[in-house]
């Protein structure tokens, strides 16, 4: 068994776990929790702004390549689909309808702690930053931002993962 | 007699001290760099966020949130831009503590200029060849530069909708609209939007509807003036 292959185990195991503890506390969540073997996608952006979720999606290609996006426009969307496609990054806005990025953030890394998930927001007070941070945020960039934030995200992505996503140059 | 060295770009002094605050602001502003002076850690980490700063210099004493907190807390977040650190305390376990939290220099306190001018110089230039290389921001402008000529043409219904939700009374209608704007504007070339849909959405938050109906007041004059600035007069048929 290869590491890789252990920590998706690992991953399954605490899945498994949160969606026992979670189906009595929170009806919310989705009750099967579905893993795939891959990353059904490389970038999940949750945001309920359509024209930021182009954005968003227009700098990550430009950096990164052709890239599997996906979109969600609120928080409940975005867990649900977290759960489906087990993203390799995931960028969540804070203020959205249904439940906000830092609900989705706890949520996610309640099932697993080592998904790269990044806060894209307009909500720039160091009380979210601190709080993201410490639910384990991987990043923080807030809105408006300058591209280059986006390619910081991405390089910080590659240093952690040890997965290449940028395009070279 | 000591050359200063001329340099361009973006740095954000933190320091709580007036006297200090003046001084080093001075010696910054001495090589033709833009100054932004911020008085406490919080403040520091809001601003070097939101802002686009080539070079943060970063008082470690200071209220509310001192400097290794704040430089803690930005290199989690992500925040890539050079930092260096100002200091009384220049022992060789304090400097490497300082490095070892993502800071990359300390200056001593007070300040000795031959070494400040170097060093905000190195990190200056770099920003400015980093700047210069990344010709893939250049890509992008292509992409925000659709997404402004989309935001222009919907101006006359964005302002009839504020103007519709504030006299109308619908409060969550117009924070969902300076939300959207607040979020957008800025990132499309229209920072001035974004700081006008901000106290509104605040107001909005906070139940303050009067204030609420001066800001959205503010705002949709200022998306009135460039809709007329954009849009050519209509020509008049004689």
């Amino acid at each position: 068994m290869s590491g890789e292959e252990e920590d998706e185990l690992d991953n399954m195991l605490a899945a498994a776990a949160a969606s026992a503890s979670e189906e009595e506390s929170d009806t919310q969540a989705p009750k099967a929790v579905r893993i795939p073997a891959r990353a059904g996608c490389d970038v999940l952006i949750a945001d309920d702004t359509g024209a930021s979720r182009e954005l968003l999606a227009a700098i990550l290609r430009n950096f990164a390549g052709p890239l599997e996006l996906r979109e969600a426009r609120h928080g409940q969307e975005a867990l649900t689909m977290w759960h489906q496609l087990r993203p390799r990054i995931t960028l969540l806005d804070i203020d959205m309808p249904e439940m906000d990025g830092l609900a989705v953030l706890r949520q996610v890394h309640a099932i697993d702690p080592k998904a790269f998930v990044a806060i894209v927001s307009g909500g720039s007070s160091v009380d979210n930053v601190k709080q993201a941070l410490s639910l384990g945020a991987a990043g923080f960039v807030i809105k408006p931002y300058k591209p280059r934030r986006i390619l910081d995200l991405l390089e910080r992505y590659e240093a952690a993962s040890g997965q290449k996503l940028l395009k070279a140059g | 007699m000591l050359a200063i060295p001329r340099l361009s770009g973006e740095v954000l002094l933190a320091e709580d001290g007036v006297h200090n605050q003046r001084l080093i602001g001075a010696h910054v502003q001495s090589t033709g760099a833009r100054l932004t002076v911020v008085g406490d850690g919080q403040q520091a980490v809001e601003h070097a966020l939101a802002g686009d700063y080539d070079l943060v210099l970063m008082d470690i004493q200071m209220p509310v949130m001192d400097g290794v907190a704040a430089i803690t807390l930005l290199r989690q977040a992500g925040y890539s831009s050079p930092i260096v650190a100002l200091t009384a305390n220049v022992m060789r376990e304090d400097i490497e503590k300082y490095r070892s939290i993502g800071c990359n220099d300390v200056l001593a306190k007070p300040i000795d200029r031959a070494r400040f001018y170097a060093t905000l110089q190195r990190h200056l230039e770099q920003a400015q060849a980093v700047a210069k290389d990344d010709g893939r921001d250049a890509q992008i402008d292509e992409v925000v530069e659709r997404l402004a000529a989309s935001f222009r043409s919907e101006l006359p219904g964005t302002i009839e909708q504020l103007q519709q939700a504030a006299a109308g009374q619908l409060w969550e209608e117009l924070r969902q609209l300076a939300h959207r704007i607040k979020g957008l504007a800025g990132s499309i070339g229209y920072p001035e939007f974004t700081q006008l849909a901000q106290p509104l959405e605040a107001c909005l938050i906070k139940g303050n509807h009067e204030a609420a109906q001066v800001h959205c007041t503010r705002l949709v004059a200022a998306l009135t003036s460039t809709l007329e600035a954009t849009q050519p007069a209509p020509e008049v048929k004689a």
